[in-house]
């Protein structure tokens, strides 16, 4: 079992349930994510993979279960606290601001670290023309980070769309999170984009960020995780590293069908 | 880089200065119901740079915005005329004026925070009546607001013995009241675009844009929607709350036919056809809008002249011409007449 050498636990639910009407779309879901990992999420279409993401970021509230994050409490935090509180997303269907360019976008992504106000902004304070330099400033490095740095200019909707899925991560590191959340990063990309959106993962691990990833690309997931949560039907079916997960049976069975 | 500066300063300085020239060569050359045109005309640039911050900034569409001019006009008005018999200073009643502008902004601005769109529109719409209404009927059973009838007898502008309302002369030129209000009115017009182009710039302009363009990543990027949405409906209310205390200082009569919706959906086509969202396109929308219609009173006599009868009356044309300006504007440049840049980009690339 190859753990990650210290186990501090970073984000822990337990029970998570969430229905919709008729549907149960979270069926009493309990994992942890580990400070440090890159943990995956994976599980058949309709799963609750993103109904988790959901409820994690706030943008739902769980019907029962706890969700702690670096040991507060969150599950009835706005989706506003979420992100103050260090967890950043990106979302399954880009949600660019798509009239924004590149860099602005990464500057609102400092919005919840940053303070100058109204009264601020009227009277063009030093205080605010500083946050705003810096802002600026580490925005572009982002972007550089994410091997966007001669896009910066770009409309956010013109840029190609693995840039955009690229610009979402830069995006949602301007929070300054200490769990980054992406939901499908490698959708709809092909072989070197995907190439280049591993490297980029590993060089956010290295510099000390969680992530926690839901992913359909299968040899993505397999390479770039060290634990791997698997859900099926809205339950919580195997957890463990990629190796164990690849021969578990019952995973196996739920992607394949099984034959009982 | 000193050199650029002194170049962009006295760039501007020249611009003030012409502004400054300007109602004195608009009366002379067309004459003084031109010059308190353009003083209306500067009302109209301060309201619907008020409502940009609305509609433009935060992307709220808001079909009742005449109703924060009203709440400042009213406040205006109860606080110095004869109507109260209150007669308070005027440094006291434009805050108060633009505070419960605001405090209405943020009443209009709470239970609609989920709304958006046409559904907005609709409530905001039924906001700006519910004012007129009132004011219409709060002459009963206490006498508030006079009802119809409106408040006459409402004081100048006056700061301690200097009043806007008596003609003054400085160095062998006299100012008129037209020309003292057009001074003013131009302080309170560049104040309104000084705060809209730092507040675009700002964090919080932003967070407004984000807010329009998604809201819900908006708020996963720590954005709080619910205060900003607030603050966007508070702020556009007080431009509007001063620039109503400012109407009613100038005209000394307002009465709740000042406010109808026609004037909001007319404040909202000063920012669409300008170019919504940018500062520099919605007050050309705002000066144009405001001019155009005037120059069409000529239309009257001018059949008189070549017909020697009127076949179709101004008012009517007005409107026509009105309908067909805002049709053809649709149909050619959907962005207005001068939109951001980055948008005609987007535009473009979106056709292809």
């Amino acid at each position: 079992m190859t753990r990650i050498t210290h186990s501090t636990p970073l984000l822990e639910a337990s029970t998570l349930c969430k229905r919709f009407g008729g549907l149960t779309a979270l069926d009493g879901v309990s994992f942890t994510v580990y400070q440090g990992e890159i943990c995956g999420l994976i599980g058949p279409n309709g799963a609750g993979k993103t109904t988790l993401f959901n409820v994690i970021t706030g943008l739902y509230t769980a019907d029962s279960g706890r969700l702690l994050f670096a040991g507060q409490a969150i599950h009835h935090a706005q989706p506003y606290q979420i992100a103050q509180h260090g967890i950043a997303r990106t979302f399954q269907n880009i949600r660019l601001f798509g009239t924004m360019t590149a860099l602005e976008n990464v500057m609102v992504g400092h919005h919840a670290r940053a303070q100058s106000g109204v009264l601020g902004a009227i009277f063009n304070t030093t205080a605010t023309r500083q946050e705003e330099q810096q802002i600026r400033e580490t925005s572009q490095t982002l972007l550089t980070y994410c091997g966007l740095g001669n896009q910066a200019q770009t409309v956010a909707s013109q840029l190609p769309y693995g840039d955009q899925r690229r610009l979402e991560i830069a995006r949602a590191l301007a929070a300054q999170p200490r769990l980054l959340a992406l939901d499908e990063p490698a959708a709809g990309m092909n072989a070197t984009e995907t190439n280049t959106l591993r490297a980029l993962l590993e060089r956010i691990t290295s510099d000390g960020i969680t992530i926690l990833l839901i992913e359909h690309d299968m040899s993505l997931v397999m390479q770039v995780c060290h634990r791997v949560v698997v859900l099926d039907q809205g339950r919580h079916l195997a957890a463990g590293t990629p190796q164990e997960i690849q021969k578990n049976p019952a995973v196996i069975a739920a992607y394949l069908g099984s034959s009982v | 880089m000193t050199s650029l500066r002194y170049a962009s300063w006295s760039r501007q300085l020249l611009i003030i200065s012409a502004l400054i020239v300007a109602p004195f060569a608009i009366e002379m050359l067309l004459g003084r119901s031109w010059l308190r045109i353009t003083d209306v005309a500067l009302l109209y640039v301060m309201l619907a740079l008020g409502l940009n911050i609305v509609v433009g900034f935060a992307g709220l569409l808001d079909l009742g915005y005449i109703a924060f001019f009203a709440v400042g006009a009213y406040s205006y008005a109860l606080l110095a005329s004869p109507q109260l018999a209150i007669h308070a200073p005027v440094l006291v009643i434009i805050p108060v004026g633009a505070a419960l502008a605001a405090l209405f902004g943020i009443a209009l601005g709470a239970p609609t925070l989920r709304l958006r769109g046409d559904y907005l529109a609709i409530v905001t719409l039924g906001f700006g009546e519910i004012i007129r209404v009132l004011l219409n009927n709060l002459n009963r059973p206490i006498n508030i607001t006079n009802g119809p009838q409106g408040i006459t007898r409402i004081d100048p502008l006056h700061i301690s013995q200097f009043s806007f309302g008596h003609s003054h002369s400085l160095g062998g030129i006299t100012f008129t009241p037209l020309h003292q209000y057009y001074l003013i009115f131009l302080a309170f017009v560049l104040i309104t675009i000084l705060i809209s182009v730092r507040l675009e710039h700002s964090r919080i302009g932003r967070a407004w844009r984000a807010i329009r363009d998604d809201e819900l990543a908006a708020q996963a990027m720590g954005i709080h929607t619910r205060n900003l949405k607030l603050l966007a409906f508070a702020m556009g209310a007080s431009f509007g709350g001063v620039a109503g205390c400012l109407f009613a200082s100038f005209q000394g009569f307002i009465s709740p036919e000042s406010f109808q919706l026609i004037d909001s959906v007319m404040i909202l086509c000063m920012v669409v056809l300008g170019g919504i969202g940018h500062i520099g396109g919605v007050i050309l929308g705002a000066l144009l809008l405001t001019i155009l219609p005037e120059t069409l009173r000529y239309i009257g006599p001018l059949q008189q002249q070549i017909f020697g009868t009127v076949y179709i009356d101004p008012a009517d044309l007005r409107m026509l011409l009105f309908g067909l300006a805002l049709v053809l504007m649709m149909l050619l440049r959907p962005r207005g007449l001068w939109p951001k840049r980055q948008l005609t980009g987007q535009l473009t690339n979106r056709g292809g």
